[in-house]
């Protein structure tokens, strides 16, 4: 190259050459659509605990036959009932075992399955815990990305969030198991 | 500041949109689930055309498939190979001198006498700390106020979460524009004194009229949203390239502890309503120590981007701009 050319390429940066391939044509825009999408993934996946695990009014459900001279009487929090006789003295204060659940505005959701109201209403919180502990984990990401490059590391990512939830999605759905294992 | 951020940003409140909708029709958590897989899936054949970015490549020295990629992008965006190859010979072969100078200039120092430097750097420390505690802060009241619009009595959780999300993208796009003229701190500033003055008012008007408890909510999203996007752009301008990825990893890492933390407290105390509203207060209170603390913190509008971390006054520094 002649000295003219030299000069006139001394601060040409990576950033000069993807220009002079087009930094915003189409392959950038093609790109830029799909890669839109996993953001998405990412706001829908954060707000999933607020209709999956919503908490639907509930009513206390005392089961059992009627016992002639006991009535019952539920208590407003809906955790607990008081057993009266006829002359309204209260015998005993039982907690709450089963509730009926308003299905109106969310449907069936992992609060009625796992019934985690009243004493378990703490319990509630470990699903979106679960998944802030998962989010967490982008402090290590940025150093996977830079060893592996981004390509592999969308590619691993995604299989990550996947593949587990696929399993236990279909462990839930087509096997039958007792509320614990839930 | 780059529109991919913006973009990305965006697309969360898309996806708040999306799950809205899918829940709607859904009725049933499980099939929520499986529905939320399908859309995974349906992403899944783009993971086999990714491109990988260039910078990094040249930065791993691939300059194979540096070429193949660069290419490629030239016969997409129908540009003709004879101008960028030139460029790109030349940019290759002058990396790989870099490579070979940046090699011996390294300064020699022991692992362990780098981290006692780094950790008794105060600028950079206090900068981390103050960082990861506005994370914290601002996560926390903004997963408990996005949380809380599907959780309030009387009123419908889908639209309320519909209506939250454009106002969260309206309150990302706001501060983005406005950095750019009055700086990143007043922005924050501006949007943390909305966010206490509504964190306040909340559980006075729990009684009143519902469009005046919406009114609110919605009002403390904006804010809220706002401020996690003026956290976003202002944080990686506070460190310089070296230590920017662990200065970030460090923000996110806190800002999700905050995030973890607040449906737990709210899970606890939800049959309490006065404990609930004590609980208001405190997150006020926090929101009023980060604005002190951010007053604290160097404003980074049309400050030159630092290279490395300063130890002494007389080192050089790449110089370049940000807007």
């Amino acid at each position: 190259m002649s000295s003219d050319d030299e000069n006139s390429l001394k601060n040409v940066t990576l950033e000069d050459v993807i220009e002079e391939c087009g930094s915003c044509g189409r392959f950038q825009y093609i790109n830029f659509f799909f890669l839109v999408f996993f953001p998405i993934a990412s706001g829908i996946c954060n707000f999933y605990y607020v209709f999956g695990a919503a908490t639907p009014s509930y009513k206390c459900d005392i089961v059992g036959e009627p016992v002639p001279g006991i009535h019952f009487e539920i208590l407003s929090t809906q955790c607990s009932y008081l057993k009266k006789n006829d002359l309204n003295i209260t015998i005993g204060e039982y907690p709450c075992t089963q509730w009926i659940y308003d299905r109106t505005i969310f449907g069936k959701t992992f609060t009625e399955e796992a019934n985690l109201v009243c004493e378990n209403s703490f319990r509630r919180s470990y699903i979106s815990t679960m998944l802030q502990l998962g989010t967490m984990l982008i402090f290590f990401v940025g150093r996977i990305t830079d060893t592996i490059g981004r390509r592999r590391s969308i590619q691993l990512l995604i299989g990550i969030v996947f593949i587990p939830s696929i399993i236990t999605q279909t462990l839930l759905q087509f096997i039958s198991m007792p509320i614990n294992y839930k | 500041m780059t529109f991919a951020g913006i973009l990305a940003l965006l697309g969360f409140t898309c996806g708040e949109i999306v799950v809205a909708a899918m829940a709607y029709m859904c009725r049933h958590w499980l099939l929520l689930k499986w529905t939320i897989s399908l859309y995974i899936l349906a992403l899944v054949p783009y993971l086999f055309f990714v491109p990988e970015s260039p910078h990094w490549l040249l930065t791993k020295h691939r300059y194979d498939e540096l070429e193949v990629l660069l290419r490629q992008i030239a016969r997409c965006n129908r540009r003709s190979n004879s101008k960028w190859f030139q460029y790109y010979r030349y940019v290759v072969e002058s990396h790989r001198k870099e490579k070979d100078i940046n090699r011996r200039n390294k300064i020699k120092l022991s692992f362990f006498s780098k981290i006692c430097r780094f950790l008794t750097h105060i600028p950079t420390m206090s900068k981390l700390l103050i960082s990861g505690l506005l994370g914290f802060v601002t996560l926390l009241i903004y997963f408990k106020v996005s949380y809380n619009l599907g959780a309030m009595d009387e009123i419908d959780p889908y639209l309320n979460i519909i209506i939250g999300a454009i106002v969260e993208c309206i309150g990302y796009i706001i501060p983005s524009l406005f950095m750019i003229r009055f700086g990143r701190k007043p922005i924050f500033i501006l949007f943390l004194i909305p966010t206490v003055i509504c964190l306040l008012i909340t559980p006075l008007v729990d009684f009143q009229n519902r469009f005046i408890i919406i009114l609110i909510a919605q009002l403390g999203k904006f804010a809220i949203s706002g401020a996690v996007c003026v956290t976003y752009i202002y944080v990686p301008e506070l460190f310089p390239t070296s230590i920017r990825a662990t200065g970030m990893g460090f923000f996110i890492l806190f800002s999700r502890f905050g995030s973890t933390v607040g449906p737990m407290i709210d899970a606890a105390i939800s049959h309490d309503r006065s404990l609930m509203n004590y609980v208001y207060y405190l997150y006020a209170l926090l929101t009023g120590f980060c604005i002190f603390l951010v007053l604290l913190l160097p404003e980074t509008r049309n400050v030159p981007l630092a290279d490395k971390i300063d130890y002494n006054t007389n080192k050089n520094q790449k110089q370049s701009l940000n807007t």
